[in-house]
């Protein structure tokens, strides 16, 4: 006979049929088909114990400042490749200088010169038109984009007690983003809604959460300010803000 | 794992190996957590385990330039350089350190057996091919693998045909042996 029909051959391999004497026949006569079928039941045993492995635990925030100061330490030979710094456009004026690069004032002063420069970027954009639009670009997504704060997302209620995350504030080059990553969310009855706050009275809804990265916007990217990430839970049609599910602060 | 905010593979590959930093920490918030199942599974405890992890991520970082996609995917490489540093660090183990520190610690779990770690190699393998598939033929797999249920049942809850059900089990299974027999113990990595 000819070899063995895949699909059958696949629900013997998961244990959902047993071959019938024609098939048993051949797969004694068959080494091809052996071979098949011994490989595809070894997949779908493996298959059927990564269960627990979708949900392993994140490794800690300590472990990777560890590995980051083994890796970038200057002098060694993992060190030295560095990202590239910004490029600085003429006429910006000098950049902060060490003394300023430390307390809230001098991140305040980076900020507004970052701005400074994402502003010559744009204004290059438009004078060089669509080519110039198209190296800038690059340029922006290659060099300058970089993490500027982050937080580690811990349950805010009950709900998400087993949910953990992570979110990066990233000057892009052409704006901030928020790029999130959770695990172990409950499913949602609506959907979740990613917020920043000011700890006060203020929540600026930054968009949805998903695979996406988000744009912040403009009114929202005081750091000093909206520092806290909050992701909640959303009923379809509600506008205001749900139940927290998660939270964390940002930090430079 | 999700892979909410994640770029492909093959970005992040380009990215590591021309030498920027963020790459090395989007790798180690990718794979982070299968390197360090990984070496609990061989070493037994947390702290060498730990040590472990770190070990992998700095000398990948280090050999960023000998990753050659067209051999593996990135996560097959790093599990390669973990069951190396686990190695080493057995070794150690045995070798010297007989503190009390280090005895005690080792009594309270034993390093699973190396076929028994080989086999956590080939299941994370195949649970981060599986996260990969189409939507649809994952649903059908999960459902296969976790629940046990039959193709008729998987018919019944998803409401796809039959041959439906089968095709997405039998292209399901074969992506993932594609990437088993890539990335898996057997392949040498």
């Amino acid at each position: 006979m000819s070899h063995l029909d895949p699909d059958l051959l696949v629900l013997i391999a998961l244990g959902e049929q047993t071959p019938g004497p024609v098939e048993a026949d051949h797969l004694q006569d068959c080494a091809a088909c052996r071979d098949e079928l011994a490989a595809t039941r070894e997949v779908a045993d493996l298959g059927r114990h990564t269960e627990e492995l979708r949900e392993l635990p994140v490794p800690s925030e300590a472990l990777w400042q560890r590995i980051a100061a083994q890796a970038f330490a200057p002098g060694t030979a993992g060190g030295g490749a560095r990202v590239p710094a910004p490029v600085r456009p003429p006429g910006a004026g000098t950049p902060a200088g060490p003394s300023r690069s430390g307390g809230p004032a001098g991140r305040r002063a980076g900020r507004r010169y970052g701005r400074l420069w994402l502003a010559a970027v744009a204004v290059a954009a438009l004078v060089l038109g669509v080519a110039g639009t198209v190296v800038v670009t690059r340029l922006a997504t290659k060099d300058t984009t970089r993490v500027i704060a982050s937080a580690e997302l811990t349950p805010a209620t009950a709900a998400a007690a087993g949910a953990r995350g992570r979110v990066e504030l990233v000057d892009t080059g052409q704006g901030l983003q928020l790029r999130l990553s959770v695990t172990g969310m409950p499913t949602p009855v609506g959907y979740y809604a990613v917020w920043l706050y000011d700890g006060d009275k203020n929540m600026i809804d930054v968009g949805s959460l998903g695979p996406a990265p988000l744009n912040v916007p403009t009114v929202a990217q005081d750091l000093d300010v909206f520092r806290i990430v909050d992701i909640s839970a959303q009923r379809v049609g509600q506008q205001e803000h749900g139940q927290s599910m998660l939270r964390g602060t940002l930090t430079q | 794992m999700p892979r909410l905010g994640a770029d492909s593979d093959d970005d992040l590959a380009g990215r590591f190996r021309s030498g920027e930093d963020r790459a090395l920490r989007e790798l180690y918030q990718r794979y982070g957590a299968a390197i360090l199942h990984l070496a609990t599974a061989k070493l037994g405890n947390p702290a060498d385990a730990q040590d472990v992890v770190q070990a992998t991520f700095v000398a990948a970082w280090q050999g960023r330039a000998g990753y050659a996609p067209e051999r593996g995917s990135l996560l097959g490489w790093l599990l390669g350089i973990a069951r190396r540093k686990a190695v080493d660090a057995i070794r150690n183990r045995a070798r010297g350190d007989r503190s009390t520190e280090s005895v005690r610690r080792t009594s309270l779990a034993e390093p699973v057996q190396d076929t028994a770690a080989d086999q956590v190699v080939d299941r994370l393998v195949v649970v981060d091919e599986l996260a990969r598939l189409p939507a649809d033929q994952r649903r059908v797999l999960e459902l296969a693998f976790y629940d046990n249920l039959t193709h008729h049942q998987i018919a019944a809850v998803t409401g796809f045909p039959l041959g439906t059900v089968k095709s997405h089990l039998r292209r399901g299974l074969a992506r993932l042996r594609g990437r088993w027999e890539v990335d898996g113990v057997a392949s040498g990595s």
